[in-house]
């Protein structure tokens, strides 16, 4: 499925959070990803668009979460864009876990091998781009379920 | 336009489930994806367990096939809510996809984790001062 784009528009509320993930999942699976790094990416986007759905039009009218999945050989690129409020920068995720989250990003970061996060192309809203390299589910499955 | 309720089906549907298998033991089951959009009931769910007295909470995520960093809030809200007694708080989380999220954030030194609802109910026994082995009736 090399080469293959796939695009999806959904309004930014939280029961479309399951539609990003559902999409990321079929794609993943298809490339034949281990079922913990499926389970890192469907993490992934649900932390971005849920950031884009609780920030980006806390001070507007409702808006759009737009979602693409890229597949370049084994490699998937995700990006989540909003049209929203923006992010300010630098960001300030550094607070531990809480009930209120604020580790979202870092989330993001700890389960993707390349990860951006700014303005989108025409200076509004925000745009996070993850990026994930596909390893053969066997040795990656090794690597991060260790025997106890 | 009717908006699309993407929940209502019997794979992805949310809900909560309580037991009180004894007398201040209450084992909270979640099935259903834990995000945003499940979070706060769950949340609210888990202080209404304390505040009612459960001297012992079980949530068991086994039915869970998603947790993200709200689910995790909501049950930062659960066991913050035990105060002092958090110890009785203890979680049983099979999957190793969500046990991952765990261990990236460093909860699992936070949440006491199990593998199996038994595994759980043996546990929290041996917290309430009880023999092992009486974790029914």
């Amino acid at each position: 499925m090399s080469g293959d784009a796939i695009r999806l528009r959904f309004p930014a509320r939280p029961e479309y959070l399951l539609l990003a993930r559902l999409a990321v999942a079929a794609v993943a699976r298809r490339m034949a990803l281990g079922r913990v790094e499926v389970g890192d990416l469907k993490l992934a986007v649900t932390e971005a668009c849920s950031n884009a759905v609780r920030h980006a039009y806390a001070k507007g009218p409702p808006g759009e979460i737009a979602l693409e999945l890229l597949v370049d050989g084994d490699r998937l690129e995700l990006v989540v864009e909003d049209r929203g409020a923006g992010i300010e920068l630098p960001l300030r995720e550094a607070s531990p876990p809480s009930e209120s989250g604020g580790m979202g990003l870092r989330l993001i970061q700890a389960v993707v091998d390349d990860f951006a996060i700014g303005p989108g192309e025409d200076g509004t809203g925000t745009t996070v781009r993850m990026t994930k390299h596909a390893e053969p589910a066997g040795a990656a499955a090794r690597k991060r379920e260790p025997e106890v | 336009m009717r908006d699309l309720d993407v929940t209502a089906t019997d794979a992805t549907d949310f809900r909560v489930e309580e037991e009180c298998p004894r007398p201040g033991l209450v084992i909270v089951a979640v099935h259903g994806d834990l995000d945003l959009h499940s979070a706060g009931e769950l949340g609210d769910r888990l202080v209404g367990v304390v505040d009612r007295g459960a001297a012992s909470l079980v949530v068991d995520l086994s039915g869970v096939p998603f947790v993200d960093s709200q689910g995790l809030g909501a049950l930062l809200r659960g066991t913050r809510r035990f105060g002092a007694g958090k110890e009785h708080f203890r979680l049983v989380v099979p999957a190793p996809e969500v046990r991952r999220l765990f261990e990236l954030t460093a909860l699992d030194q936070v949440f006491p984790l199990d593998r199996t609802r038994d595994e759980a109910l043996a546990h929290a026994a041996v917290s309430d001062g009880l023999p092992r082995g009486t974790t029914n009736g």
